[in-house]
């Protein structure tokens, strides 16, 4: 009978796991910046001070990252940000 | 007083006949977008069938701008994501609208809106600017003189629809 070493079974669920993905909010120009800033503070719960910051990044840096997570998360994220009609993309984290 | 506001503690909408009128079309015109009843055969077990489809990314501009894809380049991604969440995007854009669409104002007597009802607006709201902005193929920084007579037209409903949201959203 073979065993698996647990080093490996590790490695293997580590790379699942923890590889983060991050959900990214695009610059568009019909949004406004004051439904923006409402939706992150809403749907994230983050606080003013964090959503407005997250909404001039997106402003002026034309995108920036909204949260991290797992896929399943962020697929969810851009999902609940596309109801909202933000421009929101997921992608495996650098 | 316009729009949305607040007073005696509760949240009011009041809008002249003429708004409501173009409000009712442009509403109307995102639910017509958005439904798929036309394409819709009678066979109600068709929905299991378009699960195991894939999606193409909406034709239309419009259309896209308010279902895009999820996954930037990544096409056989976006195909996927699009398979098992475009339908119900759809459909709650649809609810939302049909909502609003029935609690329009009758005339320009103020009506409440409770806060129940404050996302299904803001939302509504918000496709129908996406709607409009996407055809007028609104930019940052648009010139606006020199505009052919029935974009500029276009672009005043759209500034007015930007202001009804802005009150809308003042009273949070």
């Amino acid at each position: 009978m073979s065993v698996t070493p647990l080093e490996e079974i590790l490695a293997e669920a580590g790379t699942e796991v923890s590889t983060p993905w991050v959900c990214i909010v695009w610059d568009d120009p019909i949004n406004l910046m004051s439904y923006v800033t409402y939706v992150f503070m809403t749907y994230f719960g983050y606080s003013k001070g964090k959503a407005e910051k997250l909404m001039m990044d997106v402003h002026t840096k034309g995108k920036a990252i909204v949260n991290k997570g797992t896929r399943e998360e962020m697929e969810r994220d851009v999902s609940a940000l596309h109801g909202y009609g933000l421009m929101a993309t997921l992608e495996k984290a650098v | 007083m316009h729009g949305f506001f607040i007073e005696n503690g509760k949240r009011w909408l009041q809008l002249a006949e003429v708004e409501i009128a173009l409000l009712n079309s442009l509403i109307g015109q995102i639910i017509q977008l958005l439904d798929l009843q036309e394409e819709a055969t009678s066979d109600p077990l068709d929905f299991l069938n378009d699960l195991g489809k894939s999606i193409a990314r909406p034709q239309d501009e419009v259309v896209y701008r308010l279902l895009p894809d999820a996954y930037g380049e990544d096409e056989e991604a976006n195909s996927e994501f699009r398979r098992f969440t475009e339908r119900s995007l759809r459909d709650e854009k649809l609810i939302q609208a049909r909502k609003v669409l029935a609690g329009l104002p009758k005339d320009d007597t103020a009506i409440e809106v409770v806060e129940l009802d404050f996302e299904i607006w803001l939302k509504t709201l918000n496709d129908v600017r996406l709607a409009l902005g996407t055809r007028l193929e609104i930019t940052e920084n648009m010139r606006t003189e020199n505009l052919d007579p029935e974009k500029a037209s276009l672009l005043e409903v759209y500034d007015w629809l930007t202001w009804l949201q802005g009150t809308l959203l003042e009273t949070k």
